[in-house]
């Protein structure tokens, strides 16, 4: 479900201990971050907690599949619900977000979950 | 324990790339109008300069000067609208467009040929003809989000 408020959750934050509880019990993935697109809230090689259930809004940072590529996942940020459900995903490295006319907007069906912390 | 735990876990780890090709999805064929612009303005400015007496050293100089910063910029730009041209074709246009743009092959690389010629030559008519497929381009790029953006120009 898309919610249209803007998510304060601009931080990734540590995880605690209740997300590593949830780690543990299975409600969360670890995915393991490669590039310098999401800096400077997610660096190369953090490694991030996924919340597969739950809402997904504006500010939300989140792990989808490629549009294009088959069996590759990326993490970017919620920027824009279009009018059509559609999201538009950029990256936070404001150095990067210009060189951003390489695929459109993705399905809310394309998107794995949401990256609710960071392990370190 | 959980720093083992989070070892356990992290050896299979599955990749979330970061890298630098946001899909935000900015597309506008307004940057290759601009740069289509530039070339055609170059040409016309190429064609318009007038050549000194050979006598006049000074002025030989300046004309040269001149005569270079404009084919330079005329090559530059003719690139450019190409790179744009390119970008909108490659990456925005999908093979679901072409059913209701059969010709959508055929004027992007009529347009890709003409950036080149720009480029080559120096023809006020093959820069028309440029920007005259930039906006053929405009119109099949609006119409495909199913809005109206009327066409205009800078110059």
């Amino acid at each position: 479900m898309i919610t249209h408020r803007f998510s304060m959750n601009s931080i990734i934050k540590k995880a605690g201990t209740k997300e590593l509880a949830l780690y543990v019990l299975g409600r969360r993935t670890a995915f393991r971050v490669e590039g310098d697109s999401m800096l400077p809230t997610l660096r190369e090689r953090d490694k991030v907690l996924v919340a597969r259930k739950g809402n997904i809004g504006i500010g939300d940072v989140v792990l989808a599949e490629h549009p294009y590529k088959i069996s590759v996942k990326i993490v970017k940020r919620v920027s824009a619900v279009e009018d059509d459900g559609r999201l538009t995903l950029s990256g936070d490295n404001a150095s990067t977000s210009t060189d951003s006319r390489t695929f459109g907007t993705v399905s809310l069906e394309s998107v794995i979950g949401k990256v609710t912390s960071k392990l370190k | 324990m959980f720093e083992k735990l989070k070892e356990k876990f992290v050896g299979e780890m599955e990749i979330a790339e970061a890298h630098c090709d946001a899909p935000c999805g900015i597309y506008d064929p307004a940057s290759a109008r601009i740069a289509a612009e530039a070339a055609l303005a170059m040409t016309k400015k190429i064609l318009d300069l007038k050549a000194p007496d050979g006598s006049d050293a000074q002025a030989s100089a300046a004309y040269n000067n001149t005569l270079t910063r404009y084919i330079v910029v005329k090559e530059q730009q003719a690139h450019e609208a190409k790179e744009h041209i390119l970008v909108l074709w490659t990456d925005y246009f999908k093979p679901v467009h072409l059913e209701k743009y059969p010709n959508l092959h055929e004027t992007f690389w009529k347009a890709a040929k003409l950036c080149s010629a720009v480029k080559v030559e120096v023809s006020l008519e093959h820069a028309t003809e440029l920007l005259d497929a930039v906006k053929e381009i405009h119109g099949m790029f609006w119409a495909s989000k199913d809005r109206d953006v009327a066409w205009y120009t800078a110059g």
